[in-house]
């Protein structure tokens, strides 16, 4: 008896990043949170404890996917969560109910430098391996802050996959250049994905997006998790 | 209620395997994986994934299964040759999902289990229309 009760301490320990208890979201952790809707409709507060929300998500999103968060900030506590959202302008913030999504934690990052062009992968804090891609052009720059992905996609027609490879990874973020904002119909929105065209990679070529080598983008799309950080430099 | 205390201890040495071992007291026997295979490998958010035997259980009981660690998502009973089959909605969240399969049986006087880890990716069902 004592061994059954002590594998469930264990269990229990070995779950204990990964789950909370719904009266008691005070815990720490090095990595990032990731809120996943659980509900049709998140409302979204201007600051903690607000009476009138200012706008209401949905879930599934457009896409078909469920509506994700990333918490801003490493502690969550209480009955309210300060998010990034996915919408216009960028870097939008708000306030959300706990009660509305399911919270799990997140080792994963991703940096990309501008500058250098390159993307690093980071798990708990440490950068893993870094690798070249391609970036907006000046005249449609890819722009700076910190998003998430929120969405995986999967090219389905020889056309897409031409340009988008077999993966795209949709952020939280939007270009405004014009000339981009409307590529394809869309709606400006950012997204990492692959390329059929390798000679792209290390260069300034797209419309905002970050490209990189297929293979980078066919492991990150079957590792990271949802909402992970992706911080543009 | 006793299959499903059975299923979670299973579920549970499966997850903690090498501290189970060393646990004072327990009986349970980490044994090889359990082969199977998982289609479709991409599936969009409630598309039906099947997963199917290609290693039976050494005894018929019944097969544990959880998306993801820490929770018990269902069981099913295995054929009387031990094979089994799991058929399973997709997830709404995107992403990679891992499916963990244990069954249980009895070797040599211990309780052992047999596990096994198959992934599968969670896509959104549109076309993209991002900058590029």
């Amino acid at each position: 008896m004592r061994g059954v009760l002590l594998l469930l301490v264990v269990a229990a320990l070995g779950a204990g990043g990964l789950a909370l208890r719904e009266d008691d979201h005070e815990v720490a952790w090095s990595g990032s949170w990731v809120a996943t809707a659980k509900v049709g409709e998140v409302a979204v507060y201007p600051s903690r404890g607000a009476a009138e929300p200012t706008s209401h998500l949905k879930s599934p999103t457009t896409s078909g996917a469920a509506l994700v968060f990333l918490v801003d900030g490493r502690k969550v506590r209480g009955e309210w969560l300060p998010v990034h959202l996915p919408v216009r302008p960028n870097g939008s913030t708000g306030w959300i109910r706990a009660a509305d999504v399911r919270l799990v934690p997140n080792d994963y990052r991703l940096t990309v430098d501008l500058g250098e062009r390159t993307l690093a992968f980071e798990r708990r804090g440490e950068v893993e391996w870094s690798t070249p891609i391609g970036v907006g052009k000046r005249a449609m720059p890819t722009p700076r802050g910190r998003y998430y992905v929120k969405e995986l996609l999967m090219p389905s027609d020889a056309d897409d996959e031409e340009l988008y490879g077999p993966f795209a990874l949709g952020l939280s973020g939007y270009t405004d250049s014009p000339g981009a904002v409307d590529f394809r119909g869309g709606d400006g929105a950012l997204a990492i994905h692959g390329t059929n065209d390798p000679s792209s990679i290390g260069r300034r070529v797209s419309h905002g997006c970050i490209r990189v080598p297929n293979d980078v983008i066919s492991f990150l799309a079957s590792t990271l998790p949802m909402g992970t950080p992706v911080d543009i430099t | 209620m006793v299959k499903q205390l059975l299923g979670a201890l299973v579920v549970v040495a499966a997850l903690v395997g090498p501290l189970a071992l060393e646990t004072e007291s327990t009986s349970i026997v980490q044994q090889p994986p359990l082969t199977a295979t998982l289609s479709p490998l991409y599936v969009n958010p409630g598309g039906q994934v099947t997963v199917v035997a290609l290693q039976a259980c050494p005894q018929p009981m019944q097969v544990f299964w959880s998306l993801g660690p820490g929770a018990l998502s269902g069981s099913a009973a295995t054929g009387p040759d031990g094979k089994w089959t799991v058929r399973f909605p997709a997830p709404a969240t995107v992403g990679s999902v891992p499916f963990f399969a244990h069954c249980a049986f009895s070797a040599n006087a211990n309780a052992a289990a047999m596990y096994q880890q198959l992934n599968f990716t969670v896509v959104a069902p549109v076309r993209p229309r991002y900058t590029g």
